[in-house]
């Protein structure tokens, strides 16, 4: 499974991505929404963690962008302070959920478990 | 020489939005150190599990932490400036110190369009043009603006200098492109404001008119 970083905290991304790829996931961690569109383009990514506000591209910009490129998918949403119009907009997208900063790496990893076994995560990697 | 004069934003409105980015700052800078920390304890883990800790890369996470925390140090002095800057009046702040702090909260926007903003103030003994709050959300607003919409990979200079034939200092941006930089994205610099471009459209004052410095605290509407 690959997943895609997107968070303008470029620190926070490039950390948990180490520590996710102790795990035996393969994780890419971009710092903008222009870089994770880059991204996508190279990338054969099964699943999205996306900051909500970043400058530039805010997260949900960018995935309506990606949306519109590759089609559904599957993305969670991360933020600072999860307010109730962010995670209404967040759905509205398509986010399976919303994450408040700091993610626990062992909640984000129950998330994506509980999402493939809803088969909300289709893996390009496997044949 | 074309005008353009901006309509007040409140000074609760500024404050909160302010706070609002400082907060969510440090909600990063947290998360930054908590992945930190967990990365150290993987580290420490799985040297348990091999006989040997990664002691290099350990090492270098301690480094990083120190210079995360200056981070925080710096996100908690803008946000104790922000917090005393109503009681100020206009002799108590330094045009530097507003230029510093607007400079640090564009700075994520700036720095991922690849623009370099340096700043200068030309004469710290000119009295400020307005009550330092209202002073402060005008230069942000300004620095925020050039940030999302001056060309990308441009180097920005924001001058403070004193008005020409008044004692008091104007804020002089040089490196836009008047094309570049839509009118719409500017915006909220208060009742006394205004915004001339340079005939060459390559560089703006913002000035103050009117009073000059209002008392420091009002309550807001």
């Amino acid at each position: 499974m690959k997943i895609l970083l997107v968070d303008d905290e470029r620190e926070f991304v490039s950390t948990l991505a180490e520590r996710l790829a102790f795990r035996g996931i393969d994780a890419v961690s971009v710092n903008s929404g222009y870089e994770a569109l880059a991204a996508m383009e190279s990338e054969d990514v099964d699943l999205i963690v996306m900051d909500l506000k970043m400058s530039g591209l805010n997260g949900l910009e960018t995935m309506r962008q990606i949306k519109e490129r590759y089609g559904d998918v599957p993305f969670i949403m991360i933020t600072g302070h999860c307010e109730e119009s962010d995670m209404l907009a967040g759905k509205d997208m398509g986010a399976y959920s919303c994450m408040v900063k700091p993610v626990k790496i062992e909640a984000l990893l129950e998330t994506i478990e509980r999402m493939d076994r809803e088969g909300k995560i289709e893996k390009h990697g496997d044949d | 020489m074309e005008m353009t004069e901006r309509a007040p934003g409140g000074r609760l409105a500024f404050m909160g939005r302010m706070a609002a980015g400082l907060s969510h700052e440090i909600r990063n800078l947290e998360a930054v150190l908590r992945e930190k920390a967990g990365l150290i304890e993987d580290l420490f883990m799985m040297g348990e599990q091999a006989g040997s800790a990664d002691v290099a890369r350990i090492r270098s996470l301690t480094k990083e932490f120190q210079e995360d925390l200056n981070r925080v140090e710096a996100v908690t002095r803008d946000l104790s400036f922000l917090a005393h800057l109503p009681e100020k009046g206009s002799t108590d702040v330094g045009g530097e110190d507003l230029l510093a702090f607007a400079l640090h909260r564009s700075q994520r926007t700036a720095r991922s369009r690849g623009i370099r903003i340096e700043t200068q103030v030309e004469d710290r003994d000119v009295r400020l043009p307005a009550a330092p709050i209202d002073a402060l959300a005008a230069i942000v607003s300004l620095l925020e603006s050039t940030a999302a919409t001056a060309e990308r990979e441009s180097s920005v200079r924001f001058i403070w200098q004193e008005t020409p034939g008044e004692d008091r200092m104007a804020l002089r941006i040089e490196g836009l492109s008047k094309g570049a930089m839509e009118p719409a994205a500017i915006e909220a610099f208060g009742p006394d404001t205004a915004l001339e471009w340079a005939p060459d459209g390559r560089s703006l004052t913002l000035s103050w008119k009117g009073e000059g410095a209002g008392p420091p605290v009002e309550s807001e509407e």
